[in-house]
């Protein structure tokens, strides 16, 4: 773990309000991943063909999917990317659109990677 | 308690259905709003819904639109988990029906915590619901609950020409002076026993006060029996548009309460008045339709009782019909159109008959023969019963002197004239009885006046001094419906009554229960060792009269020997008796012949 990756580890997803509420428990922490995982990926390939259709109905509507799960998880950056997502496709902009969506895969892959990362460290 | 959820966010959903288990809660899930809606109508009993508004297929604000203004479960408390922690967004949930509102990520403590506050308020909910539209005592559906269901029926039969539906309009015959007899406590069980016996006979299902959506109650026809108030039960039979069918409904509910029903150690046996009125005929009101019930269950109740009767629709509310009896009962006196009935009462050991039963009948110009019980308490309590009683003395006095004077060479009979409660406290009985003895030259012995059990129970002192007066007037008494009240022995052993007559309940049911036989056994021993004689009322069986001659009963009457009969016919038949020796009928059943009535 590098210096810079645990200074953007604090903002990106608040571990600790997280184990808070799931009251340490690992094993629920590992089941939320999972799913996560899983849906996210799906959302993602969703609002990459809602983008490439210029369907900004879907692409809110996806973009608020992935917000609850963010949420849930206290992915808190790219929770903050799927909310400007959504109001930029509220307000049919195609560039900041694109531009979100950026911002949001790149935050999703820190998010996966602190999340991945914790249950690793739970497991050993 | 059930919870659904509705999130299209698997994450979401995952930790919310880990609390809520956690949390004892049993889960349902929905990942679209279609879906979602679908299952809270269809769902029974109350629950809650986690819902994000935002949930595809339905916007989430739209299911709880929906779900309240649809009103078909409103035991549902909606919590709306959002994303959206603007306070325009949770004003609008809020709006829209929802009962809390809650942000994501939200604490699965705090949930749990807002979860045990709508269920708090759902069983609050529920239990005001229970109050509001069920009967505490029955556990059926209340008038309330009837009326939302009869509103609901009447529209779909409005809208929907294949749906009809028929009310069957259930009174309990003579059920106040069961209560009366027995207390009210006894009174209560039966009515709860009458309830299970109604329910019995219909096809019900689970039923919740839900509004007009019928797929809450699930597919197929679901009847309803509802209480309406004291003895008052209406059955709504579901998709029935025959009157045919409800009137065979009809007859099992009547076979049903002629079985005995056990109430605090006591058989009783009941019948039912029941109207019959269907969503068929000209109007689909609802209002109307029960109206229509409620009038044709009067006219059963003035053709004499345990009979079911259709509504012919005259736009009669029962008030207009009892105002419309009232003033027919006042006409009648003037036209005339009282008549007095005899029926014979048998010496079960010589067969012969030695007392007429002297019963009032009116003959309705329009309704034909009418029943005492279908108007007496009515000139009770309007006080016709005066001059009506007076006129019904005179003419069984003035009958039976005929009578005796026509067989002067035979034993002569007795007249047995039943005295209301009215004529007892208010008429100068002792005054009136004399006059009318000497007015017709009848002698005090060969009158019988009859009074009931709780008559001279409800003002011991008052019924002591007039039969103590009669008694030194020469004129017997004897006590009516005897066993159905509360006597006290040390009371009845202190009044000058000379005749104990067997509540005609007992006599029906000493073929089948050895309790009523007991009872009938006792009364008997209890007037033989008080000096008295014994009559048993209703007797029906050629078993009953079997059975009561061999109890060593001196009397009887009912519709084995005969009907109550006009006064020619009941000339003929004494006649016959007096010339012929023992009645026809009664000699046919000593000699073990079919126990047919031959007058």
């Amino acid at each position: 773990m590098t210096p810079n990756l645990e200074a953007v580890d604090q903002v990106a997803v608040d571990l600790s309000e997280l184990l808070t509420r799931l009251e340490s428990d690992r094993d629920l922490l590992q089941v939320l991943y999972d799913t996560f995982a899983d849906q996210s990926a799906k959302t993602m390939t969703n609002l990459k063909r809602a983008c490439e259709r210029d369907n900004f109905l879907d692409v809110q509507r996806h973009a608020y999917t992935l917000q609850g799960a963010l949420a849930t998880l206290s992915c808190l950056r790219a929770k903050a990317c799927g909310a400007r997502l959504e109001w930029a496709a509220s307000r049919y902009d195609r560039d900041t659109v694109a531009m979100e969506m950026k911002r949001l895969e790149h935050e999703l892959g820190i998010a996966y990677a602190v999340l991945e990362r914790t249950c690793m460290e739970v497991a050993a | 308690m059930t919870v659904l959820l509705v999130d299209n966010d698997d994450v979401s959903r995952v930790l919310m259905q880990h609390t809520l288990e956690r949390n004892g809660f049993d889960v349902m899930s929905a990942d679209n709003g279609h879906t979602a809606l679908e299952m809270l109508l269809a769902h029974e009993g109350p629950c809650i819904a986690l819902v994000d508004p935002d949930t595809h297929g339905a916007e989430g604000l739209d299911i709880c639109r929906e779900v309240r203004s649809s009103s078909n479960n409103p035991s549902v408390y909606l919590i709306l988990l959002s994303s959206r922690e603007a306070i325009e967004d949770m004003v609008a949930g809020l709006d829209a029906g929802a009962d809390d509102y809650l942000t994501k990520p939200w604490n699965p403590k705090e949930l749990a915590a807002r979860l045990r506050v709508g269920e708090r308020s759902l069983k609050m909910h529920d239990s005001l619901l229970r109050q509001a539209h069920f009967d505490p005592l029955t556990k059926l559906p209340n008038r309330a609950f009837l009326n939302e269901r009869l509103t609901a029926c009447a529209k779909e039969a409005r809208e929907n020409p294949g749906y009809q539906f028929t009310l069957l309009f259930v009174d309990i015959d003579r059920f106040k002076m069961i209560n009366d007899s027995l207390g009210h406590t006894a009174g209560d069980e039966l009515m709860k026993r009458i309830s299970q016996r109604l329910l019995q006979v219909v096809r019900t299902r689970k039923t919740f006060p839900v509004g007009d959506d019928r797929r809450r109650l699930g597919t197929g026809p679901s009847d309803m029996v509802a209480r309406l108030s004291g003895d008052e039960f209406v059955v709504l039979l579901d998709h029935f548009a025959d009157i045919e069918d409800g009137a065979q409904v009809a007859d099992r509910i009547h076979s049903s309460l002629q079985k005995a029903f056990q109430v605090g150690g006591q058989e009783i046996f009941l019948s039912a008045s029941i109207g019959i009125s269907t969503s068929g005929g000209s109007t689909t009101d609802a209002s109307e339709i029960l109206r229509g019930a409620d009038n044709a269950m009067y006219k059963a109740k003035l053709l004499g009782r345990a009979r079911s009767e259709v509504n012919e629709p005259t736009g009669n509310t029962a008030a207009v019909n009892r105002l419309k009896l009232e003033t027919d009962l006042r006409r009648a006196l003037d036209n005339d159109e009282f008549e007095v009935h005899y029926q014979p009462i048998i010496d079960l050991s010589g067969c012969r008959i030695t007392r007429f039963e002297a019963l009032m009948r009116w003959r309705h110009p329009e309704l034909g023969l009418i029943p005492p019980v279908s108007f007496i308490p009515l000139a009770e309590e309007i006080g016709l019963i005066l001059p009506m009683g007076s006129a019904l003395l005179r003419s069984a006095c003035q009958q039976m002197q005929r009578w005796n004077s026509q067989f002067s060479n035979s034993v002569p009979a007795t007249m047995c004239v039943n005295i209301s409660p009215r004529q007892f406290i208010e008429g100068n009985l002792v005054r009136q009885v004399t006059d009318t003895l000497i007015e017709t030259g009848l002698d005090p012995k060969l009158l019988e006046l009859e009074v009931t059990e709780n008559l001279t129970m409800k003002d011991a002192g008052l019924a002591g001094q007039v039969l103590q007066e009669l008694s030194e007037a020469g004129i017997a008494v004897s006590l009516d419906d005897f066993g159905t009240g509360y006597s006290s022995l040390s009371y009845l052993l202190r009044l000058p009554i000379g005749t104990l007559k067997i509540d005609r309940s007992f006599v029906a049911g000493i073929e089948q229960s050895s309790e009523s036989l007991s009872v009938v056994q006792t009364i008997i021993a209890l007037g033989h060792n008080l000096g008295m004689k014994v009559i048993a009322e209703g007797i029906e069986t050629a078993a009953q009269f079997s059975l009561l001659q061999m109890l060593k009963c001196d009397f009887g009457q009912g519709y084995l020997f005969s009907p109550a009969l006009e006064p020619w016919k009941a000339s003929e038949v004494f006649a016959k008796d007096r010339v012929d020796g023992p009645i026809s009928g009664s000699r046919a059943i000593a000699q073990g012949l079919p126990a047919t009535w031959v007058f």
